[in-house]
């Protein structure tokens, strides 16, 4: 009798052995389940959001400036040969305009923009700048078709030309103080967006070292001459 | 008898945890990054995120480019160009994904132009005086 009761009590003892390990364990195991779901889940998924939506703007402002630097309309040809990254001043005397007649409220067609978009083209001739930054060189506003309701590119140009032509100077300016000069300021835009942008309609506006100091050029003058230029892309979109 | 239940119980416990954990970490992750990267690549957004990027980037050409581009042999799309936007919409052949299109801009003169059923896509420039661009697409097997 005493032997039997002993026994059920050994049984009960290794029961709640059992029961105690099998819990630990299995909690262990559900905790790294939910741990491996999570890692995974935000380390895969996350990194493929994070790859496609990033600086689309920045992208833009990089294949527009490149195909500028292959463009017709603005580079140097030689012997029927198109010389990428050098442009032709008589070119861009024809088509852009010069520091004392620029304003941003005449966009031109040269058929080379995106839809939706304004895009200020600045092109500084390096080996002219005076002691205070000023350049000398050529700066154009290139519009792209305009396909989304409600909004006008006229409205908005008008602002930002309304705001940009009491500081038309600073983009003529290659640098003040060692600091290099954008193309747009973001209360000017800021303001202009909120006064002529419907609200359902997203803004994305350059604001990198891109887009602020350039690709390096060269500029090809009528005498031969060969000055050391930069280009710099601004492009506003509106989605 | 009771301590060879607990030990059989334990490893039996030990190898479903490393055998999960195996699976979680290299088989789950690896089929995972096959399914994401397979959908990265034939997703309306990428095609025509790619496409519009060769379209604008032929440009920069300064002679004569032709790109061809094949997202997937598997997947077909329908396209259009209209005001400098490329529109794709996969053909999926799940009802729940056929609405997922793509318009993404491009910033060069292409001519109006629109097709249905294709995967194959190229892109042609040349400069004969002036820049002129061509897109094409077909039906890849």
């Amino acid at each position: 009798m005493v032997k039997a009761l002993m026994s059920s009590r050994q049984k009960k003892k290794s029961k709640g052995l059992i029961i105690s390990l099998s819990l630990i364990l299995g909690s262990l195991f559900v905790i790294a389940v939910i741990g491996l779901i999570f890692w995974i889940f935000v380390s895969r998924i996350l990194e493929v959001h994070v790859a496609v939506d990033e600086y689309t703007n920045e992208r833009h402002a990089i294949n527009l400036a490149n195909l500028l630097l292959s463009s017709e309309k603005i580079v140097y040809e030689k012997e029927g040969k198109l010389m990428r990254g050098i442009l032709d001043a008589e070119k861009l005397d024809k088509i852009f305009s010069r520091e004392d007649s620029f304003s941003v409220a005449n966009p031109i067609d040269i058929g080379i923009g995106y839809p939706n978009s304004i895009t200020i083209v600045r092109i500084l001739d390096l080996e002219s700048c005076s002691a205070s930054g000023d350049c000398k060189g050529w700066a154009a506003v290139l519009a792209g078709p305009t396909s989304l309701e409600g909004l006008s590119m006229t409205k908005f140009i008008s602002c930002l030309s309304e705001h940009v032509k009491l500081d038309v100077g600073s983009i003529f300016r290659w640098a003040v103080g060692g600091i290099l000069m954008g193309l747009w300021q973001p209360w000017d835009l800021k303001n202009c967006v909120q006064n002529t942008i419907p609200a359902s309609i997203k803004s994305l506006f350059t604001n990198s070292e891109i887009s602020s100091e350039g690709f390096p050029v060269l500029i090809k003058y009528p005498n031969s001459d060969l000055h050391l230029g930069r280009m710099s892309v601004a492009v506003g979109e509106f989605l | 008898m009771m301590k060879g239940t607990i030990t059989s119980e334990v490893i039996g416990f030990i190898l479903i945890v490393f055998t999960m954990i195996t699976f979680f970490t290299v088989m789950l992750p690896k089929f995972l990054s096959t399914i994401i990267e397979l959908f990265g690549k034939t997703s309306a957004e990428n095609v025509a995120r790619q496409l519009a990027g060769f379209i604008t980037i032929s440009g920069s050409a300064s002679y004569k480019i032709d790109i061809d581009y094949l997202p997937s042999r598997d997947v077909s799309y329908s396209f259009s160009i209209k005001s400098r936007n490329i529109i794709i919409k996969p053909e999926f052949k799940v009802s729940y994904a056929e609405k997922a299109s793509s318009t993404q801009p491009f910033a060069i003169n292409l001519t109006e132009y629109g097709q249905e059923g294709v995967n194959h896509f190229f892109i042609t420039k040349k400069i004969d005086g002036e820049s002129s661009y061509e897109f094409k697409a077909k039906k890849e097997e």
